[in-house]
């Protein structure tokens, strides 16, 4: 099930609001793909990515009695993207405390690449590629990751288009 | 780069799903490179969906682990609040005791005030009256009424109190007895002053009955005729059969005879002051009884 499936009536949401385990449930198999795609992008591991998972729908499960009403994927996108970004934030703030010899610095690069994606990606910084992820993985459209990321659509399309002539020199190098 | 090959990667940047129209076939069918930037792109996209898919027994184990923190969270708030509970009533013990009996004093003396309801009514004032045919001088005394109890007021000035509050001061000679919120007015003549507290409590006498509403009145009571001057605010007179009901104000006097033929009742005026013949001059001189009838006694 995909949260693109999820049919939100008033009746599912008012369960959810009462913090209801069957619509939890639903919530969790319909949103976790995409939870985890934006974990995995961001942290860049998987066994990260799926501790994050379950630190992000529990945060949003304590969340549920005051959710708003807006739209249930956006609202969780939100939770998982705040939440892995203060991962991240916390686990660069540990790096910066060690003592790491300047040519070991890739800058603008990702400081957690992950295994077995190609290089275009891996090029990316965590943003850039969650970016990237959520576009052409996930489907969204740059008005949805606008609502997840906070940032403005045409910031998103130079991303994703940064990824895209990534291919390209791969393509003129061959 | 050529412009449509530009045009491409503005098509692959747009769309997750690539869909071709006819120019851009027609490009690609031309241009090797958009093909080859195609097939990795398509290549590339559809490993990363694999590489970022979350198999069933992963999702499965989260939602586990989800469930299981849930549990604990719930079992954890129950367990603070118990441990909250035991914590203050093993601290505050002794207080929560000492206030437990305070509040069931407390609580039995306001349901004892409650539950009897407070029905003492006293006379006093300056005056001789007749209580159960025994003759008591007032001076300023406070004597017990019992409901019902008969009181003649032989001369002076007597004040009423129901539950310890002054309601009404009567003045001349009256034959009554006293119920709860009632004057029962048997015969006399004499000039009640009602307290703004008393508002609401009656009047009786044989043939008409009196609400009070803020008044001072003067009741003429003879065999067979009934009066009452509203000298000062208003009462709601009636006929004690209830067939006559009206709003009498100061400056009118209701009278009420008994004929053969049934009850007439006749509107008059009176002063708005207290008719020296009615009350004070009783008060002065007293008066004495003679069957029904009082006249009032000489001086000296």
């Amino acid at each position: 099930m995909s949260y693109r499936n999820l049919e939100v009536d008033s009746e599912f949401l008012l369960s959810l609001k009462r913090q209801d385990n069957k619509a939890f449930e639903t919530l969790f198999h319909a949103c976790a793909g995409l939870v985890f795609s934006i974990a995995l992008s961001l942290l860049g591991k998987r066994s990260a990515a799926e501790d994050a998972v379950q630190e992000i729908f529990f945060k949003a499960y304590r969340a549920l009695p005051d959710f708003k009403g807006e739209k249930l994927a956006s609202w969780l996108g939100k939770i998982a993207h705040n939440h892995c970004v203060d991962l991240l934030r916390q686990t660069n703030r540990e790096v910066s405390t060690t003592s790491v010899p300047v040519e070991d610095l890739h800058l603008h690069q990702s400081n957690s690449a992950v295994d077995e994606l190609p290089d275009f990606i891996n090029a990316l910084s965590e943003t850039e590629r969650e970016v990237v992820i959520l576009k052409k993985v996930e489907g969204l459209s740059y008005k949805e990751i606008s609502l997840l990321t906070g940032k403005k659509e045409g910031t998103l399309r130079n991303m994703v288009l940064k990824c895209l002539q990534s291919l390209r020199e791969i393509v003129d190098e061959s | 780069m050529k412009a449509d090959c530009e045009n491409f990667i503005l098509l692959l940047q747009e769309h997750s799903e690539t869909v071709l129209d006819d120019a851009h076939k027609e490009h690609l069918a031309s241009c090797a490179n958009c093909r080859r930037l195609l097939e990795i792109h398509d290549r590339s996209f559809a490993r990363l969906k694999q590489g970022f898919t979350l198999s069933a027994s992963a999702r499965e184990a989260i939602l586990g682990k989800v469930q299981k923190m849930i549990a604990e969270e719930k079992s954890s708030k129950s367990r603070s609040s118990d441990f909250s509970l035991a914590f203050w009533l093993r601290s505050w013990r002794l207080q929560i005791s000492f206030a437990a009996v305070l509040f069931m004093l407390m609580a039995g003396l306001w349901y004892s005030g409650k539950s009897q309801p407070d029905n003492t009514m006293q006379i006093s004032g300056s005056a001789t009256i007749l209580k159960n045919f025994k003759k008591i001088a007032l001076e300023n005394t406070l004597i017990q009424l019992e409901t019902g109890e008969k009181v003649t007021i032989l001369n002076g000035r007597v004040d009423l109190c129901w539950q310890n509050s002054e309601k009404v001061s009567i003045d001349g000679m009256l034959d009554f007895a006293v119920q709860e919120n009632n004057i029962d007015a048997k015969s006399g003549q004499a000039t009640l002053t009602f307290l703004p507290a008393a508002a609401g409590y009656i009047i009786t006498t044989r043939l008409m009955l009196v609400k009070i509403l803020g008044t001072t009145v003067v009741l003429e009571l003879s065999d067979n005729q009934d009066a009452i001057s509203v000298i000062k605010g208003k009462v709601e007179w009636s006929l004690l059969d209830g067939t006559e009901k009206r709003e009498v104000s100061a400056g009118t006097k209701m009278i009420v005879t008994r004929h053969p033929e049934g009850l007439k009742v006749t509107e008059d005026i009176c002063q708005k002051e207290i008719p020296e013949s009615s009350s004070n001059q009783l008060l002065e001189v007293g008066a004495k009884k003679t069957g029904n009838k009082w006249t009032p006694l000489e001086k000296n």
